[in-house]
C-alpha cells in the first residue's frame, strides 16, 4: 500500500506546488495593476482634496508613482519575494505587514468560528433531517427544511446581518450592535457569516446522509440495534466527511473573502473592512497586500483540501486529480 | 430504535443552557462602560464613549489630513487661540494677540504645561509653529494658516511674546492658529518624531487628554491629564464635567447609529439619513457642526458651455437651492456665499443670487451638451448631482452624468477639466474662514499654483479677494471680501447652496458643543 502511494505523491505535490506558485504570480501582477487600472490619481487622493499641485507632486514622488511602471513593478515584486510589502501610503511609517497582522486575527477568528459552527450545525441539522425523513416519513419536515434553508440562502449576508442587529442588539439589547470590544461581539458577525453556509452545507449533508442511511452497512448497524448516535457517529459521519470537508474548505476561503460585507455591517476591524477603507482612500499598498494575502490563503486552502482528500481517499491521487 | 425523545430533551436543555449563558454574559452590550441599552448613562460614569470613522493616520498635528486626525489632534494638543461657541476668537495658550502688517504678535499665558510637566513658554510655542510653517514638514495646512510667503517665528521668554512675521500679508493667520492642525507640540515630541506620529510620546501633548491606548481598527482611549489647568473659558460656562476617560471606537459610519441606540456609545456623528431614527426620542440630542460649504461648481474653461455668463445665469435659474439643500445637507443653513452668517465677512444678501425661475430660462439649454459629474458622497447615492442632471434635462439640455467615488471625482475635477462642466462641490473648510471657499472659485487657477478649480476669469473679484487677504484691519478686509463676493455672484461664477453639516447625536446625560461650528471633543461633558 505504501509503495503504491509513494509514486503518485511526488508528482501530485509538485503539481500542487506549481499551481500555488502560478496563482501567486498571477495575484502579484493583478494586485500591481490595480494601482494603474482603478480610476483616479492615488497621489491626489492621498494628498487630500484641497492639496496644492506642489503637494500632490511631492506625494507622488513619496509614493514612487513618478517612476517608470516596470521599475515600480520590480520594486513591488522583489518586496513580495522578501515578504516586505512596504509602508502604507496613507500612514507613512506604518508597515503593511503590521496592518495585516493586526487585522488578520479578527477576520480569521470569525471565519474559523464560522466554519466550525457551520460544520457542526450542518452535520447535526442535515443528519437529523435525513434521519427523521428516512423512508418518506415526516415529509412536512423535509418541506420546512427546504423552505427555510432556501430562504436563508436567498438572503444576502448584509440583510441577515441587519436583521440580527435589529433583533438582538437594537430591540432585545442582549448583544452589541458592532465593534470588537468584547467576546459577545463575536456572536452576531459569526451568526451572520455562518447562516448561509449552514443552509447550503446542511442541504448537502441531508442529501448525502439520505443515501448513506439506505446503504447495507447502515441497515446492518440498525440490525445490531446500535443507538442512533452510534450509528451516525461510527458509520454515517465518516462517509459524509469527504464531501463536507471539500465544501467546508471552499466555504472557509469564501468566508474570508466574504468577510468584507460582514465586517462592514458590524464595524469589525478585520481585513475586509481594511481593504474597503484602503480602496476608498487609494491606499493601494494596503489593498494589494491584503488581496495578495487573502488570495494566497484561498489558493493554499484549496491545495490543502486536495492533499487531505488524497490522504483520505487515495483514488483521487491515482485519478491524477483531487475532487476539487 | 426510537430513543430520540430522551436525547432530544437533553439536547434541547443543553441548547437552552448555552443560550442562557450567552445572554447572561452579554447583557453588558460589550461596551464595558456606562449602562446598556438606552439607559441614562451620564452621571454614573466618568467615561464618554464616541466613535471615529477610521484610524487616525497620524498624531502629529502638522501632518494631519483626515477628519479623525483633526479630532484626535484637538483632544491632545492645545492651540494658541481658540474659537468661542459663537465663533469669536478667544484665548487659548495665548492670552492676547495683535494682528500686524507683518504678521502677528501673541502673548503666551503663564501656567500652561505639557503632559510631562514642561512649561509651555514662548520658545516652546515658537518651535512648534516653526515646524508647522517649515516647507520641509510638507504640511497640508501651512499655506492656509500662514499664506504663500516666507514665515519667521521667534519666541521671547522674557517678554512672553511670540512674533510671527510673514513676507506676504495673510489675514487668515489668526483663525488658522485656532485650528487643531496648529496644535502646539511640546519639546518631547521633537525628540522622537516617529513616536510623535504614532501618538506614543506622552510628553508631546499640550492638550487636556493624553493618548493611553491605541488599538488599530478597534478603539482609542484618552485619559484626562491630572495636572491640566488650561481649560478654555468660553463666554458661556459648559454644563457638566469633563470625562476622565474618552474612548473612541473605530467603526463604519453605518454602524454608529445602532451603537448609539443600544447604548454602546454615548456621543457620535451619524450619517444624515440616520438622523431620523433619533428625531422622535427626546433622550437623544442633535448637535450640528459645519464642516464646509456646498455649492454648484461651474467650469468656465474653454471646453465648457458655461464660459457663457448667460448660460451660467440660466443654470442658476433652474436650480432650486432649497430643494438641492434638502437633498444634499438637509440640516444645513442656506448660504448667500461660501460661508454662513457666523463667518466673518460672509455676504448675507440673498438678493445678490439668481432666483429660481425656470420660466425665465426659455430655450437657453436647447441643443446644449452638458457633462455633469458628481460623487455618491453628496446626497444619498449622489442624489445632489442627479438633481442637477434632471433640472438640466428638463430645461432641454443633453446631459451626461458621471457619478463616482470621492477619489475619482476629485481627481477628475483637478486633472481632467475638459471632461466636466458642472458638479455639486463641498469644501472642507478647516479654517472656518470665508477665504477658503472663495479661493476655490476666485483668483489664481489651480494649474497656476492657486486654488481656483473653475477657470473663472473675474478680474474685479480676483483683485478684491487679493486685497482682502492683505488688509490691515477687519473692516478693510470685509469691505474687500464683499466686493469680491458681489462681483462673483453677479456674474454667476458659482451657485451657493448650503453649509455642509455633520450631525452629532448625544445620548441623555452627555453633551457636546461646536465652537465656531466645528466639532470639538474637548467640549464633551457628562451631565449631572
Amino acid at each position: 500500500m505504501l509503495i503504491a502511494l509513494a509514486r503518485p505523491w511526488p508528482a501530485f505535490l509538485l503539481r500542487k506546488g506549481t499551481e500555488l506558485v502560478l496563482a501567486v504570480l498571477v495575484l502579484i501582477v493583478i494586485t500591481f495593476l490595480t494601482v494603474h487600472l482603478v480610476p483616479g490619481d492615488p497621489a491626489r487622493v492621498i494628498a487630500g482634496t484641497d492639496a496644492s499641485l506642489e503637494h500632490v507632486e511631492a506625494t507622488r514622488e513619496r509614493l514612487g508613482l513618478d517612476r517608470p511602471v516596470l521599475t515600480q513593478f520590480w520594486d513591488y515584486f522583489s518586496g513580495v519575494l522578501t515578504l516586505d510589502l512596504g509602508d502604507s501610503w496613507r500612514r507613512p511609517g506604518v508597515d503593511v505587514n503590521e496592518i495585516i497582522s493586526t487585522r488578520l486575527p479578527f477576520t480569521l477568528s470569525i471565519a474559523i468560528a464560522g466554519i466550525v459552527i457551520t460544520i457542526v450545525a450542518s452535520l447535526i441539522i442535515g443528519l437529523s433531517v435525513a434521519g427523521l425523513t428516512r423512508g418518506n416519513r415526516n415529509q412536512w419536515l423535509d418541506s420546512i427544511f427546504g423552505w427555510v434553508t432556501a430562504g436563508v440562502l436567498a438572503l444576502p449576508v448584509y440583510v441577515i446581518g441587519a436583521i440580527l442587529v435589529v433583533i438582538f442588539a437594537v430591540n432585545m439589547g442582549v448583544l452589541p450592535a458592532a465593534g470588537a470590544n468584547s467576546l459577545s461581539a463575536y456572536i452576531l458577525p459569526v451568526a451572520a457569516i455562518a447562516s448561509g453556509p449552514i443552509s447550503s452545507m446542511s442541504r448537502l449533508v441531508r442529501r448525502e446522509a439520505a443515501i448513506v442511511l439506505e446503504q447495507d452497512y447502515m441497515r446492518t448497524a440498525r440490525g445490531w440495534r446500535l443507538s442512533t448516535a452510534r450509528q451516525f457517529a461510527k458509520h454515517a459521519v465518516p462517509n459524509l466527511l469527504s464531501s463536507t470537508l471539500t465544501l467546508s474548505g471552499l466555504i472557509l476561503a469564501s468566508m474570508i473573502g466574504g468577510a468584507i460585507i460582514v465586517e462592514t455591517v458590524f464595524a469589525w476591524p478585520g481585513l475586509g473592512r481594511a481593504v474597503v477603507d484602503s480602496i476608498i482612500d487609494r491606499d493601494f499598498a494596503v489593498t494589494r497586500g491584503i488581496i495578495l494575502t487573502v488570495g494566497t490563503f484561498a489558493v493554499a486552502m484549496n491545495i490543502l483540501i486536495d492533499i487531505v482528500l488524497a490522504l483520505v481517499d487515495p483514488r483521487t491521487l491515482r485519478a491524477g486529480k483531487a475532487l476539487t | 430504535m426510537r430513543h430520540a425523545p430522551g436525547g432530544s430533551r437533553s439536547f434541547g436543555a443543553a441548547v437552552c443552557a448555552a443560550l442562557l449563558v450567552v445572554t447572561a454574559c452579554t447583557t453588558d452590550n460589550g461596551g464595558g462602560g456606562t449602562e446598556g441599552n438606552g439607559g441614562n448613562g451620564g452621571s454614573s460614569t466618568d467615561t464618554i464613549r464616541g466613535a471615529w470613522i477610521e484610524d487616525p493616520t497620524t498624531f502629529d498635528p502638522a501632518l494631519t489630513q483626515t477628519t479623525d486626525d483633526y479630532r484626535a489632534a484637538r483632544i491632545i494638543y492645545d492651540t494658541v487661540i481658540r474659537r468661542d461657541l459663537d465663533g469669536e476668537l478667544i484665548p487659548g495658550l495665548a492670552d492676547e494677540w495683535e494682528l500686524t502688517a507683518e504678521g502677528a504678535v501673541l502673548m503666551i499665558g503663564e501656567g500652561h504645561t505639557c503632559a510631562d510637566g514642561t512649561e509651555i513658554t514662548p520658545t516652546v510655542v515658537a518651535e512648534s509653529l516653526t515646524y508647522l510653517a517649515d516647507p520641509e514638514t510638507n504640511s497640508l495646512h501651512t499655506t492656509g494658516i500662514f499664506g504663500d510667503g516666507e514665515v519667521s517665528i521667534t519666541g521671547d521668554d522674557d517678554t512672553g511674546e511670540v512674533s510671527i512675521e510673514l513676507s506676504e500679508p495673510h489675514t487668515d493667520l489668526l483663525v488658522g492658529l485656532a485650528i487643531p492642525q496648529a496644535g502646539i507640540i511640546c519639546p518631547a515630541g521633537f525628540e522622537d518624531m516617529e513616536g510623535l506620529a504614532a501618538g506614543g510620546v506622552e510628553g508631546a501633548f499640550s492638550g487636556p487628554y493624553a493618548l493611553t491606548s491605541a488599538n488599530l481598527g478597534v478603539s482609542y482611549e484618552f485619559e484626562l491629564r491630572e495636572d491640566y489647568g488650561s481649560w478654555v473659558e468660553y463666554s458661556e460656562q459648559l454644563e457638566g464635567t469633563p470625562a476622565a476617560t474618552l474612548e473612541f471606537v473605530v467603526g463604519g459610519a453605518d454602524a454608529v447609529a445602532n451603537q448609539l441606540l443600544t447604548g454602546e456609545i454615548d456621543v457620535a456623528p451619524v450619517n444624515t439619513e440616520e438622523v431620523a431614527r433619533f428625531e422622535d426620542d427626546d433622550t437623544y440630542e442633535l448637535t450640528v457642526a459645519a464642516t464646509g460649504e456646498a455649492y454648484v461648481m461651474i467650469n468656465h474653461g474653454e471646453t465648457s458651455p458655461f464660459q457663457d455668463e448667460d448660460l451660467r445665469r440660466a443654470l442658476a435659474q433652474i436650480i432650486d437651492r432649497e430643494a438641492l439643500r434638502d437633498i444634499a445637507y438637509p440640516v444645513g443653513d442656506l448660504i448667500a456665499t461660501l460661508g454662513d452668517e457666523n463667518m466673518l465677512c460672509a455676504n448675507t444678501d440673498f438678493d445678490l443670487l439668481e432666483h429660481y425661475d425656470t420660466d425665465a430660462v426659455g430655450d437657453a439649454f436647447e441643443g446644449v451638451s452638458v457633462n455633469v459629474i458628481g460623487t455618491e458622497a453628496i446626497g444619498q447615492n449622489g442624489a445632489a448631482t442627479i438633481y442637477v442632471q434632471e433640472q438640466l434635462a428638463a430645461a432641454g439640455a443633453e446631459v451626461d452624468l458621471y457619478n463616482t467615488d470621492v477619489g475619482s471625482w476629485v481627481d477628475q475635477i483637478y486633472e481632467e477639466p475638459e471632461t466636466w462642466d458642472v458638479t455639486v462641490y463641498a469644501t472642507v473648510n478647516n479654517l472656518g474662514s470665508i477665504s477658503w471657499g472663495l479661493g476655490t472659485v476666485i483668483g489664481p487657477w489651480y494649474v497656476e499654483g492657486g486654488r481656483n478649480m473653475t477657470y473663472s476669469e473675474n478680474p474685479e473679484a480676483a483683485e478684491a479677494f487679493e486685497a482682502a487677504m492683505s488688509a490691515e484691519s477687519e473692516e478693510e478686509m470685509c469691505e474687500h471680501y464683499q466686493i469680491a463676493q458681489e462681483a462673483a455672484l453677479q456674474s454667476v461664477d458659482f451657485i451657493p447652496v448650503s453649509m455642509v453639516t455633520q450631525s452629532i447625536i448625544s445620548r441623555e446625560g452627555f453633551s457636546v458643543q461646536t465652537p465656531g461650528g466645528k466639532e470639538d471633543a474637548t467640549t464633551l461633558r457628562i451631565l449631572d
